[in-house]
């Protein structure tokens, strides 16, 4: 896709913009009203430069940042305090002066016209220096740009040639006043050097017309609508209703173009007439929502050979060069980068547009007081255990919340202005937390480290109460697609009056909004600081655990500053030491809601799994167990290491203990979900199944077997996970846990020890029963 | 035959390509299902030795096994491996033949939605390479009266396949799927191929328009409009006049044949416009 750059001058200050619709862009700066929507800029421009040719979105949007830059560079002279919008005012100032001390000794016009043409060629700088900066990308390193050296190079003397402007003045178009008025302006003369000049260039690009292809359309194509369409009072008021009702169910979310199209054709917005684009535009031009590449530049970095290049990432995903792949695109017409780590959720890349959508207020106390914490805590009738945890947690949330005004004063800022925070700004700077924004608001963690069968889904319920009474959204989120699926009645039971959203791949409320939404971590990608509250389940879970694609989405889904729980029953070891040495603030819950301690697993000593397909027997032992098991009636979760000894050990499974409703489930098999509900309507007796269910599956009375415990794909939490499949129901919480292998390894040994501690922990904070009353197995 | 100092320069740079490739390093994940592979080159790699070497560094060996070749073409004229009444129904004459690499399968589906649709496009050299034995089959298909002779060293020699083609082309598509998709698949394959033997690549045929309004459209206006979907770029044409020996033959490339009538359109284009005498070979990556 395609973009156009300009600059306006505001309140005599110059400020350069990317635009995917210029004609929208003009009549905001330069009139300003639209329709019954009334004013919508708070000062009219000017006059501004509109670049003619269509640039590919990520050179538009590097011009804008460059131009800043430029500022920035001018700025470093000057005080170097405060936001960088004043100083951006402070600097232009200054350079002002500085011409100006020239000026006194020309004529007011020359004075003015030394003007234009400093801005004119800083603009042709800007673009010069992003196509530069694009073609040189893939070669090798790149010098410091220089071009800011190279056009005024000699500050104070700045000696332009006249026919360099002229030049300049082919390549673009000048807004200047009245919105309408602009083309008798230019018929009566007063600017009779345009004109003349835009004349020539109508010529000689009627000459060169076949050669230039694309660029050269795309510039006639502008000009041709600048004539063709002109701005009815309702089509304007219908722009920006279009624009507010599209930069509200925006809001939060961060979605290529596609995506977009597809949100706001599902919200019901009107096409406006004719523009998508338009509408969108002009919600950029308020600030609401924010357009780039959707992979942009973030950074430098020094090659091997000390020279630094510039760094492009995926602004969806995080990803940096490693994985991005380059191909010609036949959208923008260059070299262009694309991102390959989140193609899997639509392909992103450097002309492709990331919308994103920005929220306006933080939720703070929501001009309500809540009641007091122990009074909505009761009401969701949890065990003592359960009560301790969701209360600190609970404290932890509303903590920030004594300052309401404080986050939004910070962010507010940057809306109002409706400032184009370029992308290296916002988003992650290496080495610094990827959603920190200019306010620097880090997420909040919290760890909730709560035993297999604890209740954490009711634990949670509170603490999303608390954000919906304050007006916020919440986000629950889990890496499985199978636990989001049986999370989503649970919570639709909880809060019946909340408007719950389930997103998944395939899921039918993708585009929705709603007050808790609840997703598979994957779909954290498309949003963008939307929620104050995010919980995230089974942290160290597949996929999300050791993927920083998930762990990026995570971080940038929080609203800055909002409170981040994590959820597991096997924390990875980082967090469980940073929990330990107390740099991150958590609550244990070492016992069940049944008020049982954990059944302990017990070894039997067997061959390896392939040894006992081979041989078509199983030990002794391991077989009275699964009798006994069998005969207490308990349904049976057998687990192996791999999905091809899952259909082989059902079978021999089948034959040994002559029972026929033995089962054999993997990810591969697609009637998975189908055997699982038999398996918990007790139809399957005996499910022969790898770690895909080693979590998120409840069934009431279960005994566990885990074959190969040795094995390399059984770590300590998968094994823990597994055994706490076991005795998960208050009716039979005794059940049993056997590790089967050849010899006890590290990973076993820890995992009884977890379990023995929490264990060990929970009575001597006397939340287990008492011993009498069965708080112990047999 | 004789050894022009160019093939020898030729030679001498695919052996560079090819001692190149030895020193980069192997890809770790299957491009089809994922997977890390291992043992993908000890084991698979043996049974499918006769397969483009990037095919088999990039794929794992079971995906390979997997793959749906065409082994035996049951109809000379479409390329089908099963018997086909179409051609006798649809005599498509203006083009002499299509073969296709795979038959179009789940499988081979979801290979193309991944690389068209989702726009990964590191799988272009993947579909490229399983371009490389139809078109070696295809190109000893139509030699074969000519090479009876066996050649120096009596294995088919990499440069004979250049010489029996003038050109290589592709279907195009639309600016504006251009604009949505980025790239035209079948330009990738077609260039791919150009590159690999060493025959000029000729963007000879352009879409005229974006074909969405058909439904607005009555029967015959449908027909006319297809027919002139596609129109012929002058200055590329004007390449073909240089091969004056034989008809030129070219060598049409897309990604899927279906009914064959996006080929019929663009070889009646080709022959109607090109202002010599051509002959239209289609070939495609999947026949459905």
């Amino acid at each position: 896709m395609k973009g156009f750059f300009y600059a306006v001058e505001v309140e005599g200050l110059w400020q350069a913009r990317m635009t995917i619709d210029p004609l929208v862009d003009k009549h905001f700066w330069l009139e300003g009203r639209f329709g019954s929507a009334g004013r919508l800029n708070a000062s009219k421009a000017r006059m501004g430069w509109l670049w003619r040719e269509a640039l590919p979105l990520g050179d538009a949007c590097r011009a804008v940042e460059i131009w800043e830059k430029a500022g920035g560079e001018r700025r470093s002279r000057g005080s170097g305090l405060g936001r960088k919008a004043v100083l951006l005012r402070n600097e232009k100032r200054e350079g002002e002066w500085e011409i100006e001390r020239e000026m006194k000794m020309k004529g007011e016009r020359e004075k003015e016209r030394e003007k234009e043409r400093e801005v004119l060629l800083r603009l042709q700088a800007c673009v010069e220096a992003a196509k530069r900066e694009a073609a040189e990308r893939g070669g090798s390193g790149q010098r410091e740009v220089s071009w800011w050296s190279r056009w005024f190079g000699g500050r104070g003397k700045v000696n332009h040639d006249r026919r360099d402007v002229e030049m300049v003045l082919e390549l673009v178009e000048r807004w200047e006043g009245e919105f309408g008025g602009y083309a008798e302006r230019v018929k009566d003369g007063v600017r009779r050097e345009g004109a003349e000049l835009a004349g020539e260039v109508g010529c000689r690009r009627a000459k060169v017309g076949g050669e230039h292809g694309g660029a050269e359309r795309a510039g006639a194509g502008s000009e041709q609508r600048e004539g063709g369409r002109a701005f009815s009072d309702a089509r304007l008021g219908e722009l920006a209703a279009g624009a507010k009702r599209a930069a509200d169910a925006l809001e939060g979310r961060a979605l290529l173009r596609g995506e977009a199209h597809d949100l706001l054709l599902g919200a019901g917005v009107p096409a406006a007439g004719a523009s998508w684009s338009a509408m969108l535009q002009l919600a950029a031009l308020l600030g609401r929502v924010r357009l780039g590449g959707s992979v942009a530049a973030y950074g430098r970095r020094a090659d091997a050979r000390g020279r630094r290049r510039r760094e492009r990432r995926c602004l969806r995903c995080g990803s940096g060069e490693a994985l991005l792949a380059r191909t010609a695109c036949a959208a923008c017409g260059r070299v262009c980068a694309y991102c390959t780590a989140c193609i899997g959720m639509g392909r992103s890349r450097e002309c492709e547009l990331l919308v994103t959508g920005q929220r306006a207020v933080g939720v703070g106390m929501g001009g309500r007081s809540l009641a007091p914490i122990e009074r909505r805590l009761a009401a969701w009738k949890l065990s003592p255990a359960q009560t301790a945890a969701a209360g600190k947690a609970l404290r932890f949330v509303e903590k920030g919340l004594a300052k309401p005004g404080q986050r939004l004063s910070a962010e507010g800022n940057d809306v109002k202005l409706g400032k184009h925070l370029s992308a290296s700004e916002v988003e992650a700077k290496p080495g610094q937390h990827p959603s920190a924004d200019g306010s620097k608001a880090e997420i909040r963690n919290f760890l909730l480290w709560a035993v297999t069968g604890a209740g954490k889904t009711e634990m949670i319920f509170p603490l999303v109460e608390s954000v919906l009474l304050r007006g916020g959204r919440a986000l629950i989120a889990t890496p499985r697609r199978d636990v989001v699926t049986e999370l989503d009645p649970r919570i639709r039971r909880a809060f019946p009056k909340a408007a719950v959203v389930t997103l998944y791949g395939g899921s039918e409320q993708r585009w929705e909004n709603g007050d808790i939404t609840l997703a598979t971590t994957h779909q954290l990608l498309r949003f963008y600081q939307g929620f104050d509250l995010v919980i995230v389940d089974e942290i160290d879970a597949y996929p999300y655990h050791g993927d920083p694609i998930l762990h990026f989405a995570a971080d940038k889904s929080c609203a800055p500053g909002a409170p981040r729980l994590l959820l597991s029953a096997t924390p990875p070891s980082e967090l469980q030491r940073d929990a330990r040495h107390g740099r991150l603030p958590h609550a244990r819950v070492p016992v069940r809601y049944h008020r049982h301690p954990l059944p302990v697993p017990a070894w039997i000593q067997t061959p390896a799994v392939h040894q006992m397909l081979k041989r078509r027997k199983l030990p002794g032992k391991l077989l009275a167990a699964l009798r006994q098991s069998l005969e207490r009636g308990a349904q049976l979760f057998v687990f192996v290491q791999r999905i091809a000894q899952t259909e082989p050990m059902a079978e021999l499974l089948r034959a040994v203990l002559r029972h026929s409703d033995v089962a054999a489930t993997s990810s591969q098999d697609a009637e998975r979900s189908d055997k699982v509900h038999r398996f918990r309507s007790r139809e399957i007796r005996v499910l022969v199944t790898t770690t895909i269910l080693e979590r998120g599956v409840t069934i009431p009375m279960s005994d566990v077997y885990i074959l190969d415990a040795d094995g390399k794909l059984f770590d300590e939490a998968s094994l823990v996970q597994m055994a706490g499949r076991a005795g998960r129901s208050g009716d039979d919480p005794f059940g049993r846990v056997y590790f089967c292998s050849r010899e006890r390894n590290r990973p076993q040994t820890a995992a009884v020890r977890h379990i023995r501690t929490m264990n060990k922990m929970a009575r001597k904070q006397g939340f287990l029963h008492p011993k009498g009353q069965g708080g112990s197995p047999r | 035959m004789s050894r022009s100092p160019e093939a020898w320069l030729r030679r001498l740079l695919s052996a560079f390509t090819a001692s190149a490739q030895l020193l980069a390093p192997g890809s770790a994940a299957c491009l089809l299902c994922g997977k890390p592979q291992q043992s993908a080159r000890s084991a698979a790699a043996q049974n499918h030795s006769k397969l483009p070497p990037q095919l088999r560094k990039s794929v794992c060996g079971a995906c390979l096994s997997a793959i749906p070749w065409i082994a035996r073409i049951r109809c000379a004229k479409c390329g089908r491996g099963i018997p086909c009444d179409d051609c006798i129904r649809r005599p498509h004459p203006s083009f002499v033949c299509n073969r296709s690499a795979v038959h179009y399968n789940e499988m081979m589906r979801g290979v193309l939605a991944q690389y068209k649709y989702r726009g990964n496009e590191r799988l272009a050299p993947l579909l490229g390479g399983m371009l490389q034995p139809v078109f070696e089959a295809l190109t000893a298909e139509i030699s074969a009266p000519l090479s009876n002779r066996p050649s120096r060293n009596g294995r088919p020699n990499k440069l004979i396949f250049a010489d029996h083609w003038s050109a290589v082309t592709y279907v195009p598509i639309s600016e504006q799927r251009a604009a949505d998709r980025g790239f035209n698949q079948a330009e990738q394959l077609a260039s791919q191929l150009a590159n690999q033997y060493g025959i000029p690549l000729l963007h000879l045929l352009v879409r005229d328009r974006h074909t969405e309004k058909q439904s607005f459209k009555t029967r015959a206006e449908r027909l006319r409009d297809t027919r002139q979907l596609f129109i012929v770029n002058p200055n590329e044409a004007a390449k073909l006049q240089e091969h004056l020996a034989r008809p030129p033959r070219i060598l049409l490339i897309d990604d899927i044949y279906t009914t064959g009538s996006t080929a019929e359109a663009c070889s009646q284009t080709l022959l109607l416009n090109a202002g010599i005498p051509i002959e239209v070979y289609i070939l495609t990556w999947a026949r459905s």
